[in-house]
């Protein structure tokens, strides 16, 4: 594992409102700019070396504690620094086009997800949607199969928290298996049809669309890991966000404060694609 | 208005457009700012080196406005930009 003595902080603090651990150093080595390194407090430590990604964790973690980390911001901040812009949003497939659902931590991205999910719709991604551009337009790359909720998520809608497998065992974080009988995940790269952003909660639900500026700055908002990115990366990263705002519809999404009534989010979408 | 001023778009200010409109980031605080699709003209016109008088007489000849309403859209429009340091 390559050391990484004299470097640079490049951000310290939140990684991720959803991360496990909420402060974390990343570095760029001065010998070697384009090694990386990310200390999380729990003592894992990943370092991202040209194509390789190194990592190294503490003896109570576990390998679901690292495979968390690595497929989530390290991943992430992999596709970022290659130049792949990705949101932190959920994906799911409607009419053979991808619908990204983005949001804040807690707002229903994953919930949403499994609600679609539950009616037989293909998934695409959950939490990093790595979105790349084609002849055709901008494509959806697939996460891995799995959706990941809390427990009084999985509780409401699977009758008991325990009804879905911990992430980890040491976390409280349950997943849906994608690959189990029931449920479709998407194999290959999606056609983005759209982009929904979770922005608040009320008791009736509502959509609006967004246009020009205030849907690039709303998309902005949910660009992942881009407070580690450098100036050029953030200036790549707003070309790729105003192209994206220019090609896609973006709608603003406004879900009921209520866990029982999820599936109306789903029912608001499939109504303002008609 | 003073027509003469020429506004000096601060460095680490990044610009780019979206449909008529724009998006800037201030990349030293960090922070993203929407401008209209008039605030987008007059960022890209002082962005090519014109005084604020010329500015104004330029958006005369594109919009139905009044002078005096656009004068005074201009002043504001600066001094919120002057005030959040994307202009100098």
């Amino acid at each position: 594992m390559p050391t990484l003595d004299a470097s640079d902080v490049i951000h310290e603090g939140a990684l991720d409102p959803e991360s496990r651990v909420a402060v974390v150093v990343i570095r760029r080595t001065r010998s070697a700019p384009h090694a990386y390194g990310i200390d999380y407090k729990d003592g894992t430590r990943f370092v991202l070396d040209g194509d390789d990604v190194w990592c190294s964790w503490a003896a109570d973690s576990t390998p679901e504690d690292t495979a968390t980390y690595l497929l989530g911001p390290v991943l992430a901040y992999v596709l970022r620094l290659r130049g792949t812009l990705a949101l932190h949003a959920s994906g799911v497939c409607l009419d053979g086009k991808a619908y990204l659902i983005a949001g804040n931590a807690g707002m229903g991205k994953s919930t949403t997800a499994t609600q679609f999910a539950a009616r037989g719709v293909d998934i695409v991604t959950d939490d990093v949607a790595p979105l790349v551009w084609r002849d055709s337009g901008a494509f959806v790359l697939p996460g891995y199969p799995r959706l990941r909720l809390w427990g009084d998520v999985a509780a409401s809608m699977f009758g008991a928290a325990d009804a879905l497998p911990l992430l980890t065992p040491t976390w409280a974080k349950r997943f849906v298996d994608l690959t189990a009988d029931g449920y479709r995940f998407a194999t290959g790269a999606v056609p983005l049809g759209g982009i929904f952003v979770l922005a608040g909660r009320a008791a009736t639900p509502s959509v609006r669309t967004l246009h020009g500026h205030e849907a690039a700055i709303a998309l902005l908002r949910h660009a992942s890991m881009t407070h580690a990115l450098d100036a050029s990366m953030r200036e790549r990263e707003l070309t790729q966000v105003t192209e994206l705002a220019s090609a896609v519809p973006v709608r603003e999404l406004t879900a009921p404060d209520d866990l029982e009534r999820a599936g109306e989010v789903c029912d608001l979408i499939v109504e303002s694609l008609r | 208005m003073n027509r003469e001023r020429t506004l000096r778009l601060s460095e680490g200010v990044i610009a780019k457009t979206v449909g008529e409109e724009l998006v800037l980031l201030d990349y030293g605080a960090g922070v993203y700012y929407g401008l209209d699709a008039i605030g987008g003209r007059i960022w890209q016109l002082a962005s090519e080196g014109k005084p604020l008088g010329a500015i104004v007489d330029t958006l005369l000849e594109e919009y139905d406005v009044t002078r005096e309403t656009l004068e005074a859209d201009v002043e504001a429009l600066v001094g919120d930009l002057t005030e959040r340091g994307l202009v100098r």
